[in-house]
């Protein structure tokens, strides 16, 4: 982290650093100070509040897939997000579906993770279309699981179908699957 | 600092002096011109400290009040230094709103209705289908940790352990996506 004084710019590194509480103590006061007194750093962290604001945004609206780790599931409950969780043994199925009152819908693969460098995961659906590649997903080996939130607006309007997902142990001399999951979905039922 | 940010404390410092040397509440073109000047910058650290949106409001006005109030009475000694009372005051009201909101509702109570308080830009906000879109174009390492980065605002060494990754890391990974978060969403979300 760059010391800032008052007299210098912080860059947007140093900004976002601040923002999400990276900076330590002198650098929050230095930068309190910078931010009061200087209108273009201030339009600079403005910026930063509206990405981050837009990101939970897009999170809310169910626009997004992404792969967490059980702690940030974990959070999620904690601020009593309605969720709905599939457990998915190794090389197992389920069935799933999404209500209308859901906020976010968790697949958690139950895989074993020890000694992996890296991971990837393909997903089929029997509608047809292209294989999806997640490639070189952040994963915790300690949790024993791969955590995925699926887009759920998207989701919604899906029909009923399956959807086949591959998790891949990506090594030196190719990439060797671990895990293989179903997930058989129905629609939700009209309110 | 600049000289163009040394001009602007300076417009600030006139406006406090005229408000200061007005009769009380005689000034309203000046407090509404400071309003706008230093309210931002209220909220701002309001954002960044109480990481909360109402509360940054709440904390704004306060300040914001109190500070037009204490220029109305002579209470501030020196017109010319308001920024760093407004600071100050920042600093303050957030200790005290950790502690309870007692002394903000009496001052809102007292002073609230009496001051013309001018009406500030609202926080910018994107259009969250386009930062979508521009997120799930993102490597899916760069998307997780800037979702459970901004998702509730934390520091690095926070999603470090989630994921299992340094710090340092995920710094890395977080200043990378949020570069070409910025590139995609400030084309327009278009694709390269």
């Amino acid at each position: 982290m760059t010391k800032t004084s008052a007299r210098d710019h912080p860059d947007f590194g140093d900004l976002l650093d601040y923002w999400l509480g990276d900076s330590d103590e002198t650098t929050t006061d230095a930068l309190d100070e910078h931010l009061f007194g200087c209108e273009a750093c201030g339009a600079q962290l403005d910026r930063i509040a509206a990405l981050t604001r837009g990101v939970r945004e897009a999170f809310d609206a169910g626009r997004l897939s992404v792969v967490v780790t059980p702690r940030f599931v974990a959070r999620l409950a904690e601020q009593g997000r309605r969720m709905r969780e599939y457990r998915v043994p190794l090389n197992g199925s389920v069935n799933c579906s999404v209500g209308t009152d859901d906020e976010v819908v968790v697949g958690r693969l139950q895989v074993p993770l020890e000694g992996v460098q890296r991971l990837d995961i393909t997903a089929d659906a029997s509608l047809g279309g292209d294989t999806e590649w997640l490639r070189d997903i952040p994963f915790d080996a300690a949790s024993g699981e791969v955590v995925l939130l699926s887009k759920l607006a998207e989701l919604r309007e899906m029909p009923a179908h399956e959807m086949r997902v591959r998790v891949l142990a990506v090594e030196d001399q190719g990439s060797r699957e671990i895990g293989h999951f179903t997930f058989r979905h129905t629609p939700s039922a009209a309110p | 600092m600049d000289p163009e940010d040394v001009g602007k404390e300076d417009i600030e410092a006139q406006l406090a002096r005229r408000i200061a040397g007005a009769p009380a509440g005689e000034a309203l073109d000046a407090e509404a011109r400071l309003y706008r000047l230093l309210a931002p910058r209220a909220r701002r650290y309001g954002l960044r400290h109480l990481r909360d949106e109402h509360a940054a409001s709440d904390l704004m006005q306060h300040v914001m009040t109190l500070t037009i109030e204490q220029l109305r009475s002579g209470a501030l000694r020196e017109p010319g230094r308001v920024v760093s009372f407004v600071l100050g005051a920042c600093r303050m009201t957030v200790l005290e709103m950790r502690r309870g909101w007692r002394r903000r509702e009496a001052l809102l109570e007292r002073y609230g209705d009496t001051l013309s308080i001018a009406d500030i830009t609202a926080p910018q906000r994107l259009d969250h289908e386009r930062v979508a879109d521009c997120l799930q174009r993102l490597p899916e390492r760069e998307r997780s940790v800037l979702v459970m980065s901004f998702y509730e605002d934390r520091p690095s060494e926070d999603v470090a352990s989630m994921l299992g990754l340094s710090p340092g890391n995920v710094r890395v990974i977080r200043h990378r996506g949020i570069g070409r978060l910025r590139t995609c969403i400030e084309s327009g979300g278009k694709r390269p």
